[in-house]
């Protein structure tokens, strides 16, 4: 879907972006993480066009951002960090403003801006003026301006920066949606529980440079290799039989309560179902058995080597 | 033609013309023209004030109100109707729409200012009974209400390009505000006001057309004369305003979706086109004075055309010279894919263009003027040296102009230019300083020969002409050098950062 060569940006002597290669497939939803100052807006300002990269290239549905510019925005749905709105006109004028100048066919205007209107949940403000909004409800017009000529890829800068909690689960919910319209989603955060519910790729930038990029499973696969997991528990009995079996076992850290606990384990997927299958035949009355997975958080920790944050 | 259906258009409509808006403004107007009948009436004595005249005079007060409201509220919307965009964090949207440059811009230079517009359209039929009553021909009416309307058009364009360069709605403001206030007034009453004799006014009085409409209404068409040749005065501020939307919209069309520090307002080439129209312009604008006898006239008016050429020559130079100038950026970047050679050919070109279009002007001026100063020969060879020199001297302060960017220093240009300033003004001190005031002009000659007088080229030897090529061109070279080093140790930082 959209394909990053060698793409580098230099503000003076100022190295903004390093030499980014990437490839993202078709219907990703894929979260570019890292600190402010990382390159995130200024790699996806390069990829909508708005800046010219130094050297290398994006590729849009195999179309050179660069050199066919408009072909490429007619794919490309944008919505930046700060911005603002038009606030003097009504909600559905400003989708119709958008409409009409994505080239949209005229006479589908009316249907696809209430279409749009209903997709991010603001038909009750449809004929209000866009200034009497809520700051969630002007995100989420945002990316109903951003949607509107119903992109094929979608690049989301910092979207849920500056939301309340209510807003953001909002937010949440409206991407999902989109995801599962098909669109191809990349969207930048320093937030990282936003990204935890829906990505399904991620990428890790530091000053420029993307440390690692892959899906989600991939890298937790490949950190928890890597890593002992934490296992969760509870039981029924006395704490005491579960500690003499975990040491016995070799299983030295682990803090259990009355009747529940976690313990670290060192292992692939079959050495955590023997184990399971030990404490059952040890006797050990299981009412709970699961390992914590790791949040994006913990893995951007792990994957950024905990270079910041 | 303004097209409904530009989206851009459409949305200022939408935005600013809603029905309270446009009562209010429809009212507004009307309220006004009966405020200023009454303030005629009052005013009035009307033992002596004909029926005729009392409409006359409401006609010119409405007519003059609502046109000064229509271009002083486009100067204000339209100077910050694109960096508004910017500072109200609007402007990436419609960067990454398919709305081409020229729909945005004439969006924006019809719609920034729709509500004047409106206005203006309210006092038309005002403004035509009133200038039937008043005894005005209603084509005469309806042709100075959109000759009007085109100039207010131009200047808007002008607010459009100076928003697009502004990096805060204030400066972008201030700045047209200036340009306008400082040549309406001079340009209209100033220049103008001298008449060239034969009842012909300067072709300068055409860029404000509001003499011209004066006198439509007065019953006698006022003339100008252009290329030596009695034009109407009308006619040519309707080609001058035509001339300056087309460069401006020429500008917008080229800029109007990039970031300022991303382009620059104009392309090399039309840089040099718009230096060639400016050059062309005063030449044509050119007035000879009556013809004297023994020739001092015929001298004076040699010397007239001369010094204007040269000092319009001297504004192309250094506008084109501030207008090519690479940023940091653009001299790394070429030095990626060009050698200093090509960049240094690619910088000079149009600044060397610039200059040889004004050494072409001129004499082709001399040789079409020459009716005007004959007898008087004209010394070619120190017309050619003295263009060739302010040439050579323009791309050393290009390249000295450039040697600043290169170093890192915050506004270089201004900066540069400043202290162009100052190096000039020092050399004309010390040149009156060591020479004295009367034989200053042959110091200058060599230290700053565009000081030296420029009324009175005089033939000169071509060495004396080459002699006085090599310090410039030479300073031109060392701080060609100098820039180039410099951007090459800073190519060199960025790749070991970029490998780092």
């Amino acid at each position: 879907m959209i394909r990053l060569e060698n793409l580098s940006k230099e503000y003076d002597e100022v190295v903004a972006v390093r030499d980014l290669t990437l490839e993202i497939p078709e219907g990703e939803i894929y979260g570019l993480i890292g600190p402010n100052g990382a390159g995130k807006t200024t790699t996806l300002r390069m990829c909508c066009g708005l800046l010219e990269p130094t050297t290398g290239r994006v590729l849009v549905n195999n179309v050179d951002v660069h050199s066919d510019l408009e072909l490429a925005q007619s794919q490309i749905g944008y919505l930046a960090d700060f911005f603002s709105v038009y606030d003097d006109l009504k909600v559905w004028e400003y989708l119709d403003y958008f409409a009409r100048a994505y080239k949209l066919d005229p006479a589908a205007i009316p249907a696809r801006v209430d279409e749009v209107i209903e997709e991010i949940g603001l038909e009750v403000k449809r004929d209000s003026m866009v200034k009497g909004l809520s700051r969630g409800m002007k995100q989420r017009l945002g990316i109903g301006r951003a949607v509107i000529h119903r992109p094929k890829l979608l690049l989301l800068d910092e979207p849920a920066s500056g939301l309340d909690p209510k807003a953001r689960i909002e937010l949440r919910q409206l991407l999902k949606r989109l995801r599962d319209n098909g669109a191809t989603i990349v969207v930048s955060s320093h937030i990282l529980p936003d990204l935890e519910d829906f990505s399904t790729s991620i990428g890790v930038m530091e000053r420029g440079v993307m440390l690692r990029s892959g899906r989600v499973q991939e890298l937790r696969d490949e950190v928890e290799a890597a890593d002992a997991r934490t296992i969760d528990i509870r039981w029924l009995g006395p704490s005491a039989a579960i500690g003499d079996f975990l040491r016995a076992n070799g299983i030295t850290q682990h803090a259990l309560l009355d009747r529940e606990g976690a313990f670290q384990f060192r292992g692939d997927d079959q050495a955590v179902g023997d184990l399971l299958a030990e404490m059952t035949a040890a006797g050990i009355r299981l009412t709970s058995f699961h390992e914590v997975k790791q949040t994006v958080e913990e893995l951007y920790l792990k994957l950024s080597h905990g270079q910041v944050m | 033609m303004i097209d409904i259906k530009n989206p851009e258009l459409l949305r200022y409509v939408r935005s600013e013309l809603r029905p309270a808006r446009v009562a209010t403004i429809i009212g507004g107007t009307l309220f006004g023209a009966v405020l200023l009948a009454l303030i005629v009436s009052i005013n009035a004595d009307h033992r002596f004030l004909s029926r005729v005249s009392y409409w006359r005079e409401v006609y010119a007060a409405v007519f003059i109100a609502s046109t000064v409201v229509l271009v002083l509220w486009t100067l204000l919307n339209s100077s910050q109707a694109i960096v508004g965009e910017r500072t109200h964090r609007t402007f990436d949207f419609w960067r990454t729409t398919r709305l081409s440059p020229l729909t945005l811009a004439t969006g924006k230079l019809f719609g920034a200012p729709i509500g004047a517009w409106l206005q203006y359209a309210t006092a038309l039929p005002i403004l035509i009974l009133s200038g039937l009553l008043g005894g005005y021909h209603v084509t005469t009416t309806i042709g100075s209400y959109l000759l009007l309307a085109l100039f207010d058009v131009a200047l808007g364009s002008v607010a459009l390009c100076l928003s697009m360069r502004a990096q805060d709605a204030r400066r972008s403001t201030m700045l047209t505000f200036i340009i306008a206030l400082s040549f309406l007034p001079n340009v209209s009453f100033g220049i103008g006001g001298v008449e060239a004799g034969a009842g012909l006014f300067s072709a300068w009085s055409a860029m404000n057309p509001a003499r011209g409409v004066v006198a439509w209404h007065e019953g006698y068409p006022m003339g100008v004369m252009l290329f030596g040749h009695a034009v109407p005065s009308l006619l040519l501020s309707v080609a001058l305003s035509l001339a300056v939307i087309a460069w401006c919209m020429a500008a917008l069309v080229r800029s109007v979706k990039m970031e300022p520090e991303q382009r620059s307002l104009f392309s090399p080439l039309q840089v040099v086109g718009v230096s060639a129209s400016i050059l062309l312009f005063v030449y044509a604008a050119y007035r000879p004075f009556a013809f004297g006898y023994d020739g001092v006239d015929n001298q004076h008016n040699m010397s007239a055309l001369f010094a204007s050429g040269l000092v319009a020559t001297l504004f192309c130079l250094y506008f084109t010279l501030v207008s090519t100038l690479y940023s940091r950026d653009d001299l790394r970047h070429g030095l990626r894919t060009m050698n200093p050679g090509q960049i240094v050919s690619r910088l000079v070109t149009p600044w060397v263009a610039t200059g040889m279009i004004g050494l072409f002007a001129a004499a082709w001026a001399l040789v079409g003027y020459r009716h005007a100063f004959e007898g008087v020969a004209v010394p070619w060879s120190g017309v050619i040296g003295t263009f060739l020199v302010i040439t050579a001297y323009a791309l050393r302060d290009g390249m000295f102009l450039q040697w600043m960017i290169s170093q890192r220093v915050k506004m270089p240009v201004l900066k540069g230019m400043v202290l162009l300033v100052c190096y000039y003004v020092g050399t004309a001190v010390m040149a009156a300083t060591l020479v004295g005031p009367d034989r200053m002009g042959q110091m200058l000659r060599w230290l700053a020969p565009i000081s030296s007088d420029p009324g009175r080229p005089q033939e000169v030897s071509l060495l004396l002409v080459a002699a006085m090529l090599v310090p410039p061109l030479a300073t031109a070279a060392l701080l060609a050098s100098g820039v180039f080093r410099k951007m090459q140790r800073a190519a060199v930082r960025v790749a070991s950062a970029v490998n780092a």
